[in-house]
């Protein structure tokens, strides 16, 4: 599964190749552009110059954009958030959204810097790979190989599909198409031209063969140069004597104003205009215009068809909309997250601006718009809880701190009870020997004749009762 | 130029498909909001809204031009308000006062979900964070008097 991931890898750094290349010029005109945007319409186009893919590199270096595929149906849950493309090589962050690599990568380069898009967490991530090694950062990894492997199996259009091509496969497949089996992608042309330079010119891989594909020859009806690449094209648009025979008026028309004479050939067969609603009416133009379209039921209600069709195609929009709505908000509710949607309100107050504006039909609408209320008000309880139950926890060890404190008070206490004690004690000593000094000091006034012998003799029993 | 800032890595034009996903998706946006490309520019885009029922701007479609730069996703589309409107958090220029398309951008906000914030705003002004200040005042002093000119702006000018 690795090397898938290596592979998407490398085609992802081709991908910026490519857009060099067109910005280089293969940048389809402005017309182009406008009809890329009805992905429907695509397929029909087919003009043999319409953008596509080019193969100038050798094989290998052959670089594609998978950001320029168009694809059959995108189911909007694997959509990148960013590039609102179906994912290229998707990582996941630890807050559990899932991006392009490039996508994410690129975010945090924006003002937004190194935070998750969707809910502004803060990721850790740094682009040095050995810093983020040390720091153990892994706050945005690969997402699950099973997602790759869905959004590789996505059906999409070829590149080519503007140059005439209908395949449609799986996107893991798109460069082996394009390389090896598109007869729409152009290769530089190899054969040598009468003048012995190589011919060069970008041919679509049909054209390639034997001979120059390049090499003029005679138009075989009308004796115009052409050569076999524009052969198609010039039979079709150009050519003047490439006839065609109407059905209706079984007259000869030149192809490239045979369309234009089917629009307006009074003989042609064609069908109601009513037939989307049901009528089963076939016959020439001239007859539906002067009669049938008088009074067929159908037409006439067309205008009242068409009105309505429109109310149910908006409806229908208005639908799928509340119900993308819907599943954000239930995804959010889910992972217990309320966003805000991008709304400038949090969601608790909009619910209750509803509230106040329609107290009436407070009951009908009790059950869902309450429910989610309750699980946030539930949510914000148990948050609460939780930090109670912290600092009760806080307090016990407090109160265990305050007895074993206490325990000490009482030793230290008794101590200094013995302290006291043994304090009164050594003072009733010491009053007891001032008694017996002062007894001795007035022993000596009396006899003042003693010999000094007798003092020392005093001195020493006064040590001895020390 | 758009070539050298896709070397230098940030961004620069995205390819074709993917400003053709995004162009799609602004295209459908919401009822009540409109946003068509411009036919030379496919990042600029003309936008109408109706006036929030309830709010002082009912039954009125205000002009609003939005383009996305060439860094868009990574950087906010800048819109801008045409018509005239009497608003705390719109100035004289049209300019909007609103977190997501400033600071609080995201790359993961849509066209969609910015124009749906810019409707919100209309229906809870907010005077207390203002980008015209006469009219902040005015709403903050005296209210209904505020709400009775933004009435009659509507009538004016956005008919």
């Amino acid at each position: 599964m690795d090397v898938i991931a290596q592979e998407l890898d490398q085609l992802e750094l081709e991908t910026r190749g490519q857009q060099d290349s067109v910005n280089r010029g293969l940048l389809p005109p402005q017309g182009e552009l406008l009809s890329v945007l009805k992905p429907e319409d695509v397929s029909i186009a087919s003009s043999p110059n319409g953008s596509g893919y080019d193969m100038t590199d050798s094989l290998d270096e052959a670089p594609i954009d998978l950001r320029t595929l168009v694809y059959v149906s995108i189911p909007e849950h694997l959509n990148c958030p960013i590039c609102q493309l179906p994912f290229i090589n998707p990582y996941t962050t630890i807050c559990g959204h899932t991006f392009c690599r490039t996508c994410i990568l690129e975010t945090f380069k924006s003002p937004l810097g190194n935070k998750c898009p969707l809910d502004r967490i803060e990721l850790n991530y740094t682009e040095d790979r050995q810093e983020a090694e040390e720091k153990n950062y892994n706050d945005i990894f690969p997402a699950p190989i099973i997602l790759s492997n869905i959004t590789d199996d996505l059906q999409v259009r070829c590149l080519n599909a503007s140059r005439g091509c209908k395949w449609v496969g799986p996107r893991w497949s798109i460069k082996q198409h394009l390389v090896n089996s598109c007869d729409h992608t152009r290769f530089p042309c190899e054969h040598e031209l009468d003048n012995g330079q190589v011919c060069g010119q970008l041919t679509e891989r049909r054209f390639l063969g034997e001979k120059c594909p390049h090499k003029l020859f005679e138009c075989a009806k009308c004796g115009d140069n052409i050569n076999a690449v524009a052969e198609e094209h010039h039979l079709k648009n150009e050519c003047a004597k490439n006839f065609h025979k109407c059905n209706g008026c079984n007259l000869e028309f030149p192809e490239k104003t045979f369309e234009n004479h089917e629009s307006y050939c009074e003989k042609i067969h064609v069908r109601c205009p009513g037939k989307q609603y049901g009528c089963e009416w076939r016959g020439s133009r001239e007859v539906l215009t002067q009669i049938h379209s008088l009074e067929c039921v159908f037409v006439k209600l067309s205008g009242y068809f068409e009105l309505q069709e429109t109310k149910i195609n908006d409806l229908a929009d208005e639908n799928k909309l509340l119900r993308s709505q819907i599943s954000t908000i239930l995804d959010s509710i889910t992972q217990g997250k309320m966003t805000n949607l991008g709304y400038s309100l949090q969601l608790e107050e909009i619910m209750d601006r509803d509230r106040s504006a329609d107290p009436g039909r407070l009951f009908d609408s009790l059950q869902d718009k309450d429910y989610v209320q309750l699980m946030m008000e539930f949510e914000m309880l148990r948050t609460e809880f939780n930090r109670l139950r912290s600092l009760a926890s806080e307090f016990e060890l407090n109160k265990q701190l305050v007895t074993a404190v206490a325990n000490e008070n009482i030793q230290i206490k008794d101590e200094l009870h013995n302290q006291t004690a043994a304090l009164s004690s050594m003072r009733q000593q010491i009053q007891f020997m001032l008694l017996d000094r002062r007894r001795l000091r007035s022993k000596l006034v009396d006899a003042e004749v003693t010999p000094p012998p007798k003092e020392s003799s005093s001195s020493g029993r006064f040590t001895n009762k020390l | 130029m758009s070539m050298i800032l896709n070397r230098s890595g940030l961004s620069g034009s995205p390819p074709i498909g993917q400003l053709s996903a995004w162009v799609a998706r602004v295209r459908y946006p919401v009822p009540g909001i409109t946003a068509v490309p411009h036919e030379d520019n496919l990042r600029y885009f003309n936008v109408t809204i109706d006036g929030p029922s309830g709010s002082p701007y009912e039954g009125g479609k205000f002009k609003l031009e939005l383009f996305l730069p060439d860094d868009y996703p990574m950087l906010a589309p800048k819109v801008r308000f045409l018509t005239r409107i009497y608003h705390p958090n719109i100035d004289r220029l049209g300019r909007i006062c609103l977190d997501v398309l400033k600071a609080n951008w995201s790359p993961a906000l849509q066209v969609r979900t910015i124009l749906l914030s810019i409707q919100a705003l209309l229906s809870s002004p907010n005077p207390d964070d203002p980008l015209a200040n006469e009219v902040a005042e005015e709403w903050k002093s005296n209210e209904q008097n505020a709400i009775k000119t933004a009435k009659e702006w509507t009538e004016r000018f956005a008919q």
